[in-house]
């Protein structure tokens, strides 16, 4: 049995002396305006991206994953939504802290950014590949732009990115248009043309979601072999809890704008703490456990309609009275935090009792 | 007792033309199903998987008769004999119906946004002239109580709900006419995990009730294992591999089989994977390969598997393989399979005023 102890597990990764952080993100609330009312699409999350590692963002649809991910690229949709508060701390290059936050999402530094520092797979690869241009077009434009190289130049280096993930004939199928090739296909141009950048950051956001298994495996393989020749950190979004399992070091699980909880990946799968999380791992079939599934009671809440305190208190199955209030943070463990009431000394004090 | 069979689908065959030119002349066909033949159980469930665009829509909707069939028969269990429902005309066909309904997987476009939903689930029953308009409410709020909805909702619309109670509406349309079979064409896939489940364990829990058999069409390796007695497994149009569902996710006898089953991403972090990657993509369905349709990214492929396709043959008990290699190769089984969840530290147990303890299960 593998029933792992309360305290810490350590991570797949051996940790390094000095953990570098390159993300740091804090009370980052990005909110939209819509003829229902405003939505706190994401509202008050931290957490800390270090180099190197895999760091994975589970939750079900509409918790705000993507939003968080918009954010940090400045790509949110305005004046109807808005970066209303929080810093997003980026080390660049050399040591400069960049908040990103504080940057016009227009401007120089941004762009510069999103070009040449932090890379992006879409949700949706057909609206971030242009049908028009071929997908050679696309990448070479990319390479021109922040590179300041010849097109010639730009042209043998998007010919190696497409062999690199993994194209049969790249040569001739860089001038190939979205259409004509298959979803695994267009997902291995969006991520060479997220890496045409050599990016220290890879936001990738259900990178797999659309494809088969064969191809997700393939697609899987190729993002951890590009991590480690690289040297990227990589903050990966999926509702898929396999998929978490395989890749991420840390995991911050997200309910309805918030982080309820964070861990290792095996404090998240051996010592789920949060009612949400163990409710989720509750609700995934497992091969060759024929028991039948406990799923949690009941549907995501509306956005515009969230409950009062506590946001999971109406599904949660141990909700006591102190859960009308909004749960801070509580850090059960040195690796773990959750944010639920169960954690608090009082609870913890009548649990000893 | 022996089992029954309720539905046997023999050489079924789909080709969709390819029209080109002004003239729209046919100048080609799209194998999407291509000589296909199992047996649904009464009361159990068989499951479909493979990858995407490997016929699996077009062999659910052959056997509902939404599409007409190419080529084979699907004989259905009418009258305690099994009648070939191919040949039938649109009256006959409705005798069928009664007893074979079909959900989709999309509970957003699958239902009429125009329509309440009583008259959702009450328009089987107006179609087919069940009983008085009353009798029919009384039937809508007996379904809407089975598949766990409030029957007091009836008067709203689609739009009002989620999308899995959208699926749970879709359901109890299903089983307004007491079917013996329902064609479930990926009912969970749009769903988020939580509620999934929910209707995963619906579904069981119906089907346990009311004897119903499934087609289960998924592409999700882990529901279909969770949710099948057996699975068939199908790859550009055919059928490599159908066998009870224990013994293909643990041994499984096709090369394909195999692959697919590696490549499941396991929700365990410590398990221990053997992945032998598949390469290359699914070839054309306009135009497969020679011989054995999965030669092109088959690790084992020998020169006759281009010459000779494969037949599916029994390969004891009462399992099916279509490789000509199947009784000699040692295949690897799903890696990850548990016989037990981790047990996660005790949750402080607060026992002031919590009033829902235990809510769950
Ligand atoms: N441009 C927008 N305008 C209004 N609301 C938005 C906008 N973008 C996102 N939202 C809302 O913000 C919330 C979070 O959305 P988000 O796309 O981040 O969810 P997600 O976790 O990525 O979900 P999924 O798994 O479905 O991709 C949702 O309620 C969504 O409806
Ligand atoms: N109405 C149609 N006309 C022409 N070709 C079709 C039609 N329906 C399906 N096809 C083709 O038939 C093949 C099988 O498609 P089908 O929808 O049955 O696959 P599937 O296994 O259900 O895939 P998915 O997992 O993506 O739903 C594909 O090549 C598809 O493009
Ligand atoms: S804070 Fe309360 S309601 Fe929320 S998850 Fe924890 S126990 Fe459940
Ligand atoms: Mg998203
Ligand atoms: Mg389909």
């Amino acid at each position: 049995m593998t029933a792992a102890s309360g305290r810490s597990v350590s991570t797949t990764r051996p940790m390094t002396e000095q953990r570098e952080t390159l993300l740091r993100v804090r009370d980052l609330k990005t909110h939209f305006r819509t003829e229902q009312g405003a939505i706190r699409a994401v509202d008050g999350i931290d957490f800390d991206i270090e180099r190197g590692e895999t760091f994975g963002i589970v939750g079900e649809s509409g918790c705000g994953k993507s939003v968080t991910a918009y954010s940090i690229m400045q790509l949110i949709e305005r004046p109807k939504g808005e970066l209303v508060s929080g810093s997003i701390e980026y080390l660049g290059e050399g040591g400069r802290r960049i908040d990103i936050a504080a940057l016009d999402p227009n401007g120089a530094d941004m762009r510069n950014l999103r070009g040449n520092e932090i890379g992006m797979i879409f949700q949706e690869p057909m609206t971030s590949l242009n049908p028009i241009y071929s997908i050679g077009n696309q990448i070479i434009e990319a390479i021109v732009l922040h590179q300041r190289v010849s097109k010639i130049e730009a042209r043998k280096r998007a010919i190696e990115l497409l062999d690199r993930v993994g194209l049969s004939d790249p040569a001739s199928q860089i001038d190939d248009y979205p259409h004509q090739l298959s979803g695994g296909m267009r997902q291995r141009v969006m991520i060479a043309m997220a890496l045409s950048c050599n990016p220290r950051l890879l936001i990738a956001d259900e990178p797999t979601t659309a494809l088969d298994v064969t191809v997700e495996a393939q697609i899987l393989d190729l993002m951890r072999d590009l991590q480690a020749e690289f040297e990227m950190s990589i903050m990966l979004i999926t509702h898929n809890l396999g998929v978490i399992a395989e890749m991420c070091d840390r995991v911050m699980v997200m309910y309805l704008g918030k982080v309820i909880e964070e861990g290792s990946v095996t404090d998240i799968f051996y010592n789920p703490r949060h009612p949400y999380t163990r409710g989720l791992l509750a609700s995934i079939p497992h091969i060759g456990l024929s028991a039948r599934l406990t799923p949690i009671e009941g549907a995501v809440p509306m956005m515009q309609d969230l409950p009062p305190g506590c946001h999971f208190a109406p599904r949660c199955p141990h909700a006591m009275a102190m859960c009308e209030d909004d749960p801070p943070m509580f850090y059960p463990s040195e690796s773990q935090r959750a944010s639920c009431w169960l954690y608090s000394d009082e609870a913890t004090k009548q649990h000893a009792q | 007792m022996p089992s029954e069979t309720v539905l046997q689908v023999d050489g079924l065959k789909k080709y969709f033309p390819i029209r080109k030119g002004i003239l729209k002349r046919t100048v080609g066909w799209i194998r999407a199903v291509d000589d296909v033949s199992f047996a649904v159980t009464e009361g159990q469930t068989l499951g479909l998987v493979g990858e995407s665009g490997c016929g699996k829509t077009t062999t659910g909707r052959c056997i509902v008769r939404l599409y007409e069939p190419t080529a084979g028969s699907i004989r259905f269990r009418l009258d305690d004999q099994l009648e070939d429902i191919v040949p039938f005309n649109h009256a006959e066909m409705k005798r069928v119906r009664q007893k074979m309904q079909i959900i989709f997987q999309d509970p957003f476009s699958s239902l009429d946004p125009r329509m309440t939903v009583h008259d959702i689930v009450a328009e089987p029953l107006r179609i087919n002239r069940i009983g008085t308009r009353a009798q029919q409410s009384d039937r809508v709020a007996e379904l809407l109580d089975l598949v766990g909805l409030n029957a007091a909702q009836m008067s709203r619309y689609p739009h009002e709900f989620s999308g899995g109670q959208r699926q749970r509406i879709g359901i109890a349309r299903a089983l307004a006419l007491n079917p013996e079979v329902i064609v479930c064409d990926e009912p969970v896939s749009a769903l988020d995990v939580s509620v999934q489940a929910q209707v995963l364990n619906l579904l069981m829990e119906l089907q346990e009730r009311l004897k119903l058999a499934y087609l289960f069409i998924a592409h999700d390796l882990s529901v279909v294992e969770y949710i099948s007695k057996r699975v068939v497994v199908m790859y550009l149009g055919k059928i490599v591999e159908i066998a009870d569902a224990q013994d293909l996710y643990q041994s499984p006898r096709h090369p394909y089989t195999e692959a697919l089953l590696g490549a499941i991403p396991i929700p365990d972090p410590l398990a221990k994977r053997t992945r032998k990657p598949l390469t290359g993509t699914v070839p054309s369905a306009a135009n497969p390969p020679s011989g054995c349709n999965f030669r092109t990214r088959c690790s084992y492929a020998q020169e006759l598997c281009a010459r000779e396709d494969p037949p599916l043959t029994q390969v004891g008990g009462d399992r099916s393989v279509a490789c000509h290699f199947a009784d000699e190769l040692e295949l690897t089984g799903f890696a990850g399979g548990r016989s037990s969840l981790p047990v996660p530290a005790a949750l402080p147990n607060v026992n002031g005023d919590s009033a829902r303890e235990g809510a769950s299960s």
